[in-house]
């Protein structure tokens, strides 16, 4: 995978995939937790523009997921909306047997 | 009080809303933020196992806290159906809703403050450092609602390996 299929904001923290079959795996996960994003965003009801996944490792060297949000110029995204997407995002991802954790990261358009 | 959780949040606020905040302002905005809810935690359990006098047994126990098992804990926390094992110690099958949002803030909170310490290659928005400093008063106010004895279970167990199962 190059630094290309990265969202801008998460390179310094991926860790590339180490075996070609984690390659295929996470991109076709990526794909479908692209829309749970937007249907967690939509829950949650938050303002999006855009959303961008990957895959990597966190704090504690677990594997997880970046969930990169971009919302509109001059929003703002209170605790408890953050807190709700997250909860959403969670049990989206639970019910598919997503086990990785889910984080946000928020930037504006 | 020599660690006051409280007025740690305040800094926080103060760091990320000013108009001025600079890259600087607004990581240690965030750090803060978390380590606002990483003391709170640390404060309420060695007040309630040891107690308030601050002494060596006080500060032992303080720091006895490690941030990844903390961590790992909100992460079996943050589910509909808890394993057995948590089941068991915190006296619940299900998480209550206060008990899934504390632990979904912390480990937002924890990655949060991770990126803003340790990433230079991306800018710390101000809107992302906005919302978790917010998350970081919730996640505070949600422990809070979480009846004192689960709230002991959790904290017990960010301490030490959960009891193993007959």
């Amino acid at each position: 995978m190059s630094d290309a299929d990265y969202p801008i904001g998460y390179t310094a923290t991926l860790a590339a995939p180490q075996q070609p079959q984690m390659l295929s795996a996470s991109v076709t996960i990526g794909v479908n937790l692209r829309e749970i994003a937007i249907e967690a965003a939509r829950a949650a009801q938050m303002n999006i523009h855009d959303v961008t996944v990957d895959m990597g490792r966190d704090a504690s060297d677990e594997a997880a997921y970046f969930f990169n949000f971009r919302i509109p110029q001059g929003e703002q995204v209170t605790g408890t909306t953050r807190s709700k997407l997250l909860g959403e995002l969670r049990d989206r991802m639970l019910a598919r047997s997503i086990a990785e954790y889910p984080y946000v990261k928020l930037t504006s358009s | 009080v020599p660690i006051d959780p409280a007025e740690w949040l305040i800094t926080a606020q103060h760091l990320v809303t000013s108009p001025d905040a600079s890259e600087a302002d607004l990581r240690r905005g965030v750090s803060t933020a978390y380590y606002a809810v990483f003391h709170e935690l640390l404060k309420m359990a060695t007040e309630r196992f040891i107690g308030t006098r601050r002494d060596t047994p006080y500060r032992t126990l303080y720091r006895a806290f490690d941030h990844t098992r903390m961590k790992r804990m909100c992460d079996d926390l943050n589910v509909q159906d808890l394993k057995r094992s948590y089941a068991n110690a915190i006296g619940l099958s299900r998480p209550s809703d206060d008990i899934r949002e504390f632990a979904r803030g912390f480990a937002e909170l924890q990655q949060g403050r991770h990126e803003a310490d340790y990433n230079p290659v991306v800018a710390q928005s101000k809107v992302d450092s906005f919302s978790l400093v917010q998350l970081a008063e919730n996640t505070i106010g949600a422990f809070h609602r979480i009846p004192q004895q689960h709230q002991n279970a959790i904290l017990l167990y960010m301490l030490t390996e959960m009891p193993k199962q007959n």
